[in-house]
Parts: C-alpha cells; sequence; structure tokens
C-alpha cells in the first residue's frame, strides 16, 4: 500500500514523431516556445520527452531564432534593466 | 551545382517601401550575377522583436528564399554586410523538401 505507486505520470512522447506535420524551426517561434522555460532557457528532452534527433533540431532552431530576435536569449535584456533603473 | 537557400533579413523599421524594395532589388542583382536566381520574396512586414535591437523594438522581417551555387554565398553576405539598414541576417541552407512558411 505504498503511496508512491498510486500516481503514474502520462507517458512521455516526442511531439515531432508522433506528427511530422509541425513545422519545426525557426521561423516558428510559437512552436519552439513550448521548449523553452519563461525565462528563455532550453528545457532538457529529460523533461519534454523528445527524442534525441528532434532535441538536437530544436535546439538548432531555438539559437537560430534567437540570432534572429524572433525569441528572446533571457527574459531580462540588460538594456531593459538599464531603462528600468533610470527611472 | 545549385542549392536552395533562403535568407532571413532583419530590416531598420525606419525604412521606407522605397528603401526596402531596392535592398531586395540590389540582393536579388547581386545573387544573379553570380549565377543564381532568386525563388521567392516573402514580407512578413513590421514585427516587434523579441528584445530591443539597436534600440529599436521593432523590425521589418524579409525572407528570401534563392537558388545559387555554395560558392555565391560568401558574396551575398559581403553584400548584405555592407548594406545599410540592414540590422540581422541569417542564411540557411534548405532542405529539397522543406514545406513552405
Amino acid at each position: 500500500m505504498s503511496f508512491k505507486k498510486k500516481f503514474a505520470p502520462r507517458r512521455k512522447y516526442c511531439r515531432f514523431c508522433e506528427n511530422p506535420e509541425i513545422p519545426l524551426d525557426y521561423k516558428h517561434p510559437e512552436v519552439l516556445n513550448d521548449f523553452v522555460t519563461d525565462r528563455g532557457k532550453i528545457i532538457a528532452s529529460r523533461i519534454t520527452g523528445t527524442c534525441a534527433k528532434h532535441q538536437r533540431a530544436i535546439t538548432r532552431e531555438v539559437k537560430r531564432a534567437r540570432q534572429m530576435a524572433l525569441m528572446f536569449y533571457t527574459a531580462t535584456h540588460s538594456t531593459d534593466v538599464l531603462k528600468k533603473s533610470r527611472i | 551545382m545549385m542549392t536552395r537557400y533562403e535568407e532571413l533579413l532583419l530590416l531598420s523599421p525606419e525604412l521606407g517601401m522605397d528603401e526596402c524594395r531596392d535592398i531586395v532589388a540590389n540582393l536579388t542583382a547581386v545573387a544573379e550575377r553570380e549565377g543564381g536566381k532568386v525563388v521567392k520574396v516573402d514580407d512578413w512586414g513590421i514585427k516587434d522583436t523579441a528584445y530591443p535591437v539597436r534600440k529599436f523594438n521593432r523590425g521589418h522581417y524579409i525572407r528570401m528564399e534563392m537558388e545559387m551555387p555554395g560558392k555565391a554565398v560568401a558574396e551575398l553576405e559581403r553584400n548584405v554586410r555592407i548594406t545599410d539598414g540592414i540590422f540581422k541576417f541569417i542564411t540557411v541552407r534548405l532542405a529539397e523538401t522543406t514545406e513552405e512558411a
């Protein structure tokens, strides 16, 4: 009667293997946003359940999206901090 | 040997329609001079950027799809770098089967 066994977490699966239609590229930050934290860090595949192949693709595309200012590198960019301190 | 490339440009939001068209026309000319051709020009319009870029919070995105020999990329990027008003750019090699955005 252990309490531990009662809760079975939902099985994780790779969203991109399940549905190859999902566009996985840097031009679709709305897809990639599910795979980064609120602060912009890429979430480990251990957490999201993404397969290794697609996790590599996510990493690559997130980094491209950041380069083109489609996604942020960090939630507090240094210029924002400067602005706030001036007020 | 022709390869498909895609070039995403982030232009200054202060540029007028004519200036943007000039930049695209100029880059098209460069690609053609190097033996390639522009397949598609996709104007995303002015969008908010995720973080300030050169003190602007907005930018004009233009995506160009082109077919050209690999040697042409260096020349194209050189021209992109010396063009005023281009804040950021990225060149990506496309797989043959890449879907349209």
